[in-house]
């Protein structure tokens, strides 16, 4: 194949495998809120030895989709979004000869690609389904928020600038995307913590976390929108009230979007059916699962800084430069060894770390995405802006 | 012995951080040391510690979302931010230094000896029981424990045999190793701010002047070639200089560095030489046709709003004044005749090799206003003029190949590239280095290899000493619910090797 066939196979693939992503998120969804049907096994003497029947819930027939098999098919349908993607991205590094992590429509898809691979490893550790629907929310946030925000750079090669020919590239950029990924799978674990204890409905926890949550929320949607009125990248005082107007408006929105969902759920029930006896149990796990991931994402985010702060002092003749990329990346890191001091050192547990392992996420997602936008519309130096998301 | 008594107490009120400062033998009024503990106290605190990170964190989050020009705003220079950060690393220093001796004891230092109650009152315990005697069961215990990968330490005393084990004892001290790392990884930035020196220096391509380095170095830098490779849309692929390094002595050596090769000339104490950037330097030849023989105008350089007349002479640089140089027209610049009250710009742009332009470059003379409010009248405006090249001196420049003639004055271009390099010496550097190495060491064996400690006690079960039972009481640091399946583990594999090693007492009873 020539390179234009490679990268029309590349974004088929990956347009592809975002809609079998998609299914998963609704199966691993479905997985998550369905009944668990505890089947009642009766042994009855028939002529052959060991012969049963089995009847469940009181004699009702057994859906087709129960919850197995729910999680099942979607475990099924994430393999199989991986394996579009993984071709995707590996038709790609073909066709431009450097690995697909260095603009802003790779960015995000290398990202999600990393954030499946770590969560199907995890999958299989854990042995349970019951993240996937938090996982493939992040997974179908951001590899749609490429294809359709740069779908049109999916067949087209951005030149490799001088400073990113580098073997770092691979070094730095890769184990990044790694380091994100456990952060990513520790977001979803704390957020499954969240909703599976119905902690996230107690005040005491959740409504501590969802004001920092909603400020965030409309400040990067604010600043998201308010770049369209706007002309350049300079911040006028217009633009800055526009900006400002926005943030309160998506803030308020935010948080009364979390109130009537809130009260939908108090007068409805429960979101989540939860399972028979070893609830405590599973969400102690969930919670050292949640610890389990951050704990392994933080000595590599360190790696990150400190391949970062060698790449530039080769490329750039300093270590450091205050780049809003390089801080974040910092505050990132400093989060993050604070969240592991304050399990290890004062002995939090529980619906706490959760919500921290959640607001540690969206510093993720700041660090990450969020950054370009602000840089962009604050009119902000910075040297890592992944090349053409302005 | 009052004052003593009362001294003692109000020690005690203060905490025991007095006391450090008592050992030291400091002769200090008593206010003032109680002040010390104080302050001392709350440095050690790592409450005080999570406030000043809070504090910085705040910081830099506003500092990254505000425009940084040099006023008050430039926050990650000025004092207050250094001295936050200073405050900081004392903070972590002194936690880190009332922990080395509780953290090495914790590790290294832990009796082997305890009573029963101490097993028992453990969350995880586990009681087994085996049919041998407890120096037999001992030697099975350890026996898988070892297998389990545990380092052990056996003490028996009075019958009863009591064993410590444990498992990468020596990571716990991988805390100390990363706070420690990030103090001294700050110190060594510090030193290599204060040390160090970081300057950028502009060179023309083959045949420009060397330049001097200085701080007092007394070498000279030359770029014997600039090349560089464009992306098929004319951007750049890469750019590569060719130096040499001229020393005081006159001995020459050479190199070639691009973006991500830098030269560290003399090793890693030595100086580093980074590509940073390029640049396009132009010459303007403007001749009076009008003369006979046509002789050179001379003219002034109009950059940033000033200008400079140097005459005809050929102009690549203009000084800035501080010893440094920058390159005349960064794609575009301007000249002014004098003589002829002339203003002319030039703009050369490179060639675009998939859409098959060769280099060109656009000259415009035009009048400068005479009054104000007035326009400038552009005389005459010369686009898309091809760019050939020549020889010069044996070295290759490049040339408009059309003059454009205005008014009896001839207008040649000249340009050539300008590669801007950085030139830096930071004797840090391989401390800094090392201090990344600690800071990984250290996070990688706390994280990755987590400490766990197991205590057994054998007992003999009556004064027959053929049966015995044991306590095993296990704790870990970080993962409770993976350490309570190791735990379970560990309990299966001890009971096998007590099973077969009751076999083999029984089969030894019977052939004795």
């Amino acid at each position: 194949m020539n390179q234009d066939q490679l990268l029309h196979f590349s974004s088929t693939c990956l347009f592809l495998g975002f809609w079998v992503y998609a299914l998963a998120l609704l199966f691993y969804i479905a997985h998550a809120i369905a009944p668990e049907v505890r089947a009642a096994t009766v042994r009855v003497a028939t002529g052959s030895p060991g012969g049963t029947i089995t009847l469940s819930g009181g004699g009702r027939a057994e859906p087709v989709f129960n919850r197995y098999r729910l999680g099942l098919t979607a475990t099924g349908l994430a393999y199989g979004g991986y394996v579009l993607a993984t071709l995707g991205l590996a038709a790609r590094w073909d066709a431009q000869g450097y690995w697909p992590v260095a603009n802003a429509f790779e960015a995000p898809i290398a990202f999600s690609w990393a954030i499946v691979t770590v969560y199907l490893v995890a999958e299989k550790l854990m042995r349970t389904r019951i993240v996937g629907w938090a996982t493939f929310l992040f997974v179908v946030g951001f590899s749609g928020y490429s294809l359709f925000n740069f779908g049109s750079g999916s067949t087209v090669i951005d030149p490799l600038r001088p400073a990113l020919q580098s073997n770092w590239l691979r070094i730095h950029v890769g184990m990044a995307m790694t380091c994100y990924s456990f952060f990513a799978l520790g977001g979803a674990l704390s957020i499954t913590y969240l909703v599976r204890s119905g902690a996230w409905r107690r005040p005491h926890t959740f409504a501590l976390a969802i004001w920092p949550v909603a400020i965030v929320v409309g400040i990067l949607l604010g600043i998201y929108i308010g770049r369209w009125p706007g002309s350049g990248n300079a911040l006028t005082a217009s633009k800055a009230l526009g900006i400002a107007c926005e943030i309160v408006v998506l803030t308020a929105v935010t948080f009364l979007g979390y109130k009537g969902l809130e009260r939908r759920i108090a007068l409805e029930g429960p979101l989540v059916t939860r399972a028979e006896g070893s609830e405590a149990e599973l969400l102690e796990q969930l919670d050292e699962w949640s610890y389990r991931a951050i704990s392994i994402g933080l000595p590599m985010i360190a790696f990150v800084l400190m391949s970062g702060a060698i790449w530039a002092q080769m490329a750039w003749s300093t270590f450091w430069s205050w780049d809003p990329k390089e801080i974040w990346a910092l505050i990132t890191f400093v989060y993050y060894a604070l969240y592991v001091h304050v399990r290890v050192q004062r002995g939090w547990r529980g619906a706490p770390m959760a919500a921290l392992g959640m607001v540690g996420f969206v510093i993720v997602i700041i660090s990450f995405l969020g950054l370009a936008y602000l840089v962009g519309t604050l009119g902000i130096f910075s040297l890592h802006t992944f090349g053409n998301v302005q | 012995m009052v004052f003593a008594a009362k001294a003692r107490r109000r020690d005690r009120d203060v905490g025991s951080e007095i006391m450090a400062v008592r050992q030291q033998r400091l002769i200090i009024p008593r206010v003032h040391r109680m002040s010390l503990a104080l302050i001392w106290g709350t440095m050690r605190s790592m409450t005080f510690a999570i406030c000043m990170l809070a504090c910085i964190l705040a910081v830099v989050i506003a500092g990254s979302l505000l425009p940084q020009d040099k006023g008050i705003r430039y926050i990650y220079e000025s004092w207050w931010f250094y001295g936050l950060n200073f405050l900081l690393m004392l903070s972590v220093l002194s936690c880190v230094r009332g922990r080395i001796r509780p953290v090495y004891r914790y590790a290294f230092k832990v009796p082997v000896v305890h009573r029963p109650e101490f097993y028992r009152a453990a969350q995880t315990v586990q009681v087994i029981e085996a049919v041998l005697p407890p120096a037999t069961a001992a030697r099975a215990v350890v026996k898988a424990l070892r297998r389990c990968h545990y380092r052990v330490e056996t003490v028996e005393r009075e019958g009863i045999t009591y064993i410590l084990a444990d498992r990468f004892r020596a990571m716990r001290l991988g805390s100390l190793v990363s706070h420690l790392g990030i103090v001294l990884m700050v110190a060594s930035i510090a030193w290599g701010a204060i040390a160090g020196w970081l300057d950028s220096a502009v060179l023309v391509e083959a045949g420009g002047a060397p330049i001097a380095i200085g701080h007092g170095t007394g070498l000279m830098l030359r770029s014997d070639g600039f090349n560089f490779g464009l992306y098929p849309d004319g951007l750049p692929r890469n750019f590569r200089d060719q130096l040499t390094v001229i020393e005081a002595n006159g001995t020459e050596h050479h190199d070639t560095i691009d973006v991500n090769t830098p030269w560290y000339y003399g090793g890693i104490f030595g100086y580093d030489i980074h590509q940073a950037s390029f640049a396009v330097s132009a010459r303007l030849i403007a001749i009076d046709t009008r003369q006979s023989p046509p002789k050179p105008l001379s003219y002034c350089v109009l950059e940033d709003n000033t200008q400079s007349c140097g005459g005809s002479d050929p102009l690549l640089l203009a000084p800035l004044g501080d010893g440094s140089y920058r390159p005349i027209g960064n794609g575009i610049s301007a000249f002014y005749l004098p003589d002829r009250d002339l203003a002319v710009t030039l703009t050369f742009h490179d060639a675009i090799p998939n859409q098959k332009q060769p280099p060109t470059a656009v000259v415009t003379v035009a009048r400068p206003p005479q009054k104000i409010g007035q326009a400038m009248r552009i005389l005459k405006e010369a686009a898309d003029i091809p760019v050939g090249t020549r020889t010069f001196n044996g070295t290759t420049e490049q040339i408009t190949s059309t003059p454009v003639e205005v008014g009896g004055v001839r207008f040649i271009l000249l340009i050539r590239r300008v590669a801007g390099l950085n030139i830096g010496h930071n004797p840090a550097v391989p401390f800094i280095f090392t201090t990344f190495a600690l800071i990984l060491l250290g996070l990688v064996s706390v994280l990755y290899f987590p400490f766990s400690r197991l205590w057994l006690y054998i007992a003999p079960d009556d004064d027959s000493g053929v049966s015995s039972t044991m306590l095993m009481r296990g704790s870990s640091e970080k993962s409770r619910q993976g350490f309570k399946r190791r735990f379970a583990e560990i309990g299966r594999v001890t009971r096998r090797e007590l099973d077969t090693a009751s076999k083999e007492f029984e089969m030894e009873g019977r052939t004795s």
